[in-house]
């Protein structure tokens, strides 16, 4: 009865409502559910103090000043970082936060400046990461905390430091790898912090076996600190956008970057639509690579069975999985692919590169490796053609989603916690 | 003519038992006995004891071999126990194994509908072929073979071999074919009728089922010279309507599973009858004892692992008075697929005849000679459909998800039209596309943790048979159209 909360101090980067990428939503789905079983404080580079969570301290370094007169961070009253539930219960005065803060490569001004910029990352993004690891090394000195839990490489050194400091135990979440994003081959800057950071982890968690495998074959870490946690995705209330058209829709949805695996779109879609004259992919997201596909798409006459949207805001992205026939994700190399969910809550049948960590979560898709456009062509034929074959994926599919949960995934982190923190093992 | 004179009447030099069953089963290497020659040799010393049930419990007049004479009984060899009384039948025990081998489908792209009509794996079929011929069918039949000569006509079994399976024996390996001949012609083996595609016709289409069960016939007769006198339906599915129309067929019975659901306390050890239908008689599969052989025999986890001939004979006598017929209905595949040589299942079967004999009141007896020997004791009442397969034991195995529902309504709809064509190879292939395992392979039971390895397919998911399957018939169904839209001649 007495047992007293582990406290976990987090360290994130993207959160609710500053998103850029898919790393907001999972650390935010992720935090949600562990607030229940341990006692949660997450600092992030940038907040938004509107944004309050039920239970958690949210602390965003963009708040503070720098006060030259000492040569210390400042914010004026701390509660201002409270879940309300603390403010009233534990702290009803104002209290002043003051960190010492004397790193002599980057100024105390330079310091907010870089949190208060719009882009969280930007070609500047090292200076970030690196100014967040001292701030941080100082505030971890106002923090109890037992265990450290860190998202992905841009907080990595600011985590690392935390363990040296305190000795407190390590725990590193990995959503993405630099060689799933640039290049299995990459050894760049990034790939070493990655690197560095996984060495000192006492525990690693990627999103999936998939990347598990990656950090052990491209970056060399022990298979025994790493357990795999799932993304999950909230429940949500799906509905159907009926089209008077006879066009079978294909949705692709993501970044049109390598990653994605835009080539294996475009053999796939040569391959579908000369066979099929019903079929029309509806490409949603822009990259590097949206002129080349364009172009391409247009050099194979499949301008009529393509449609380009741009950018897509949330709304708009809700009204094409609603309207969608089929959901098609080739991507080379994607260490989740929360989308496929979303997909799969909407009841779109999903076309899937075995390259992925959710295809090793939905057993009722269709999977194929991303360089197999033969097999990806048939299997959308399939789903497209025989009512039967989609209507079987999408019924057993709903069952596979409930599975699938944060508060599933934030419990196996616990038991983390806890074999650091208490010894306990699973 | 004394059994004496008739050996010296041969051809001066007799075979020894161990040299025919060799050489019959040199067949793999290209030495092959001419199956008169065979026949000659068996029936010489086997027949003699064919009447050992009794004079008026004789195996059906169709079901003996070809060629065959008749002779007054003689003594067993032996000596060692007496033939059976008509008065005492004792406890029959009743093998059945079922043969099959489908026509696998290829991987069959959507881009070649319409373009290439040929859907059937050719390298998968004969490679899978192969394998289970050299691993079970073969040594098996030797085995079999041997043991029919060892007891001298007090060991029995019966077969039933889908169209499919024979056509398959037939293009890649006649080895088998003759090492089943030569089986057959001991007078000792029953042949049952089935369905040739090894389909689930009767659910569809009655016409249907008739046609293949006629086909299945033929086929039988043609190969082993008998005329089945009892039924079993794929994977022994079955209802009271099936057996009502099976019996208006003209068949004696037929084998069912033995479920729980429909004989609540009762055990399956007796002849039942189907409700409102007099002489025609049901053999029930005595799942338990059946399973210990067919499932469990190799798996370390049971409790009663190993499975010794001496223990399961054991367990078979105690029914010693309570029981008269243990039917023990499996997959031939069981012996030397399913249970690997190495588990000992060979062995297993070499002993267990013997072990079972050892009992004064026990039996072999096939189908026929079961339900000769025994009256129907009560009614199996089975209105909803049983099968054989899985804890279920109903047809969710073929058709439970949309994609089997889709697909099995799919290939029944083009009955009328592929038919129509008059075209007799477009009709074959249509029958082909029947067979039950298509639909098996798309069964999604065990797949909601993604196990590819509880349900046995050729390929990785059921999504894929789908696939695949769909593909080809809607192919077939071009092609059929095709020819309907050609002028009549």
């Amino acid at each position: 009865m007495d047992y007293k909360k582990i406290r976990v101090l987090m360290l994130g980067w993207e959160f609710p409502p500053i998103l850029t990428g898919g790393l907001g939503p999972a650390c935010y789905g992720l935090a949600k559910s562990l607030a229940n079983f341990v006692e949660l404080k997450i600092v992030l580079p940038k907040s938004d103090l509107n944004f309050k969570m039920k239970r958690v301290n949210l602390i965003g370094l963009n708040h503070f000043d720098f006060d030259p007169a000492t040569g210390e961070m400042m914010v004026d009253d701390f509660r201002k970082f409270l879940a309300a539930e603390f403010i009233d219960e534990l702290n009803p005065e104002p209290a002043e936060l003051r960190i010492s803060y004397n790193y002599p490569d980057i100024t105390g001004n330079e310091v907010i400046a870089l949190f208060n910029e719009a882009d969280s990352y930007g070609t500047n993004i090292m200076r970030k990461v690196q100014a967040f690891a001292e701030v941080m090394e100082q505030l971890s000195d106002k923090i109890e905390f037992d265990v450290i839990h860190a998202h992905d490489w841009i907080t990595f050194p600011a985590a690392v430091r935390l363990k040296k400091k305190t000795g407190k135990p390590l725990v590193l979440h990995v959503h993405s790898l630099e060689t799933d994003r640039a290049h299995p081959e990459a050894r760049n800057p990034v790939y070493h912090i990655e690197h560095q950071g996984m060495l000192h982890a006492d525990r690693i968690l990627p999103v999936s076996a998939y990347t598990k495998n990656s950090i052990i074959n491209l970056y060399g870490i022990a298979a025994e600190k790493i357990y795999p946690i799932y993304n999950a995705i909230d429940e949500t209330v799906s509905y159907k956008v009926s089209r008077n058209d006879q066009e079978k829709w294909i949705l692709f949805l993501g970044r049109i970057t390598r990653q994605k695996g835009p080539e294996f779109l475009l053999e796939t879609m040569i391959k579908l639509c000369s066979k099929m004259p019903e079929a029309k992919f509806i490409i949603a997201g822009t990259g590097d690579k949206t002129d080349w596909l364009k172009e391409q798409v247009h050099a194979n006459g499949l301008d009529h069975q393509t449609i380009f949207t741009g950018y897509v805001k949330r709304e708009k992205v809700t009204e094409l999985l609603a309207s969608a026939d089929a959901y098609f994700m080739p991507s080379v190399s994607e260490p989740f692919g929360l989308s496929a969910l979303e997909a799969a809550q909407f009841k779109i049948p999903c076309v899937l590169s075995k390259q992925s960590g959710v295809s090793e979560v939905l057993f009722n898709v269709l999977k194929a490796d991303c360089w197999d456009t033969d097999k990806f062509a048939n299997q959308l034929y399939a789903v497209c053609n025989y009512k039967g074959i989609r209507d079987t994926m999408v019924r057993l599919t709903s069952n596979d989603l409930k599975n699938i949960s944060w508060d599933h995934s934030a419990r196996e982190v616990l038991k983390s916690y806890k074999h650091l923190v208490e010894g306990n093992s699973e | 003519m004394s059994k004496k004179d008739k050996k010296k009447k041969k051809k001066g030099k007799k075979m020894k038992e161990a040299d025919v069953v060799e050489r019959v089963f040199d067949a793999v290497t290209g030495f092959t006995v001419p199956l008169a020659a065979m026949e000659d040799l068996f029936i010489d010393d086997i027949t003699l004891t064919v009447p050992q049930v009794n004079a008026e419990v004789k195996p059906h007049p169709d079901n003996l071999p070809v060629g065959h004479k008749e002779e007054s009984p003689a003594l067993p060899a032996s000596g060692k126990k007496e033939p059976d009384k008509v008065d005492q039948p004792g406890t029959a025990v009743c093998f059945y194994f079922q043969v099959h081998q489908p026509f696998r489908l290829r991987t069959y792209h959507f881009d070649q509908i319409g373009i290439d009509h040929y859907y059937e794996n050719y390298d998968q079929n004969i490679e899978i072929l192969n394998k289970v011929a050299d691993k079970c069918y073969l040594p098996t039949n030797a085995k079999i073979l041997e043991l029919l000569m060892r007891h001298k006509g007090r060991f029995k079994v019966a077969f039933s071999i889908s169209g499919v399976a024979l056509e398959q024996f037939e293009l890649y390996r006649p080895d088998v074919i003759r090492s089943f001949q030569a089986l057959a012609a001991t007078g000792n083996v029953e042949m049952l009728s089935e369905t040739y595609y090894h389909s689930l016709s009767f659910n569809y289409s009655v016409e249907e089922f008739d046609r293949q069960v006629l086909m299945h016939r033929e086929k039988i007769k043609a190969l082993f010279g008998l005329e089945p006198a009892i039924f079993r339906n794929t994977e022994l599915i079955f209802n009271n309507e099936l057996a009502a129309h099976v019996a208006s067929l003209g068949y004696k019975g037929m084998l069912c599973e033995g479920t729980d659901r429909y004989l609540q306390t009762r055990l399956p050890n007796h002849i039942y009858s189907s409700p409102g239908i007099t002489n025609f008689s049901l053999l029930l599969k005595n799942y338990r004892l059946s399973d210990d052989i067919a499932f469990r025999f190799s798996n370390h986890e049971w409790e009663d692992w190993p499975l010794t001939a001496d223990k399961f004979s054991e367990w078979l006598h105690k029914h010693a008075g309570n029981a008269e017929t243990i039917n023990l209905f499996m997959d031939y595949e069981t012996f030397g697929e399913h249970q690997w040589k190495e588990t000992g299942i060979f062995d297993f079967l070499d002993n267990l005849p013997e072990m079972i004999l050892d009992h004064p009141d026990f039996y072999f007896r096939s189908p026929s000679e079961v339900i000769a020997a025994y009256p129907s004791r009560d009614v199996y009442d089975v209105p909803d459909f049983t099968s054989w397969a899985d804890e279920e034991r109903d047809l969710s195995a073929w058709k439970e998800n949309e994609m089997q529902e889709e697909a099995l309504a799919k290939i029944y709809s083009l009955e009328k039209a592929v038919k129509a064509t008059g075209n007799e190879d477009l009709v074959k292939v249509w029958g082909k596309l029947q067979t039950s395992d298509h639909f098996y392979y798309m069964s999604t039971k065990f797949w909601a943790d993604g196990d590819v390895h509880k349900y046995f397919s050729p390929f990785a998911s059921p999504y894929d048979a789908a696939t695949y399957y769909m593909n080809a018939v809607s192919d077939l169904e071009k092609t059929i159209q095709a020819m309907a839209d050609l002028p009549s001649t």
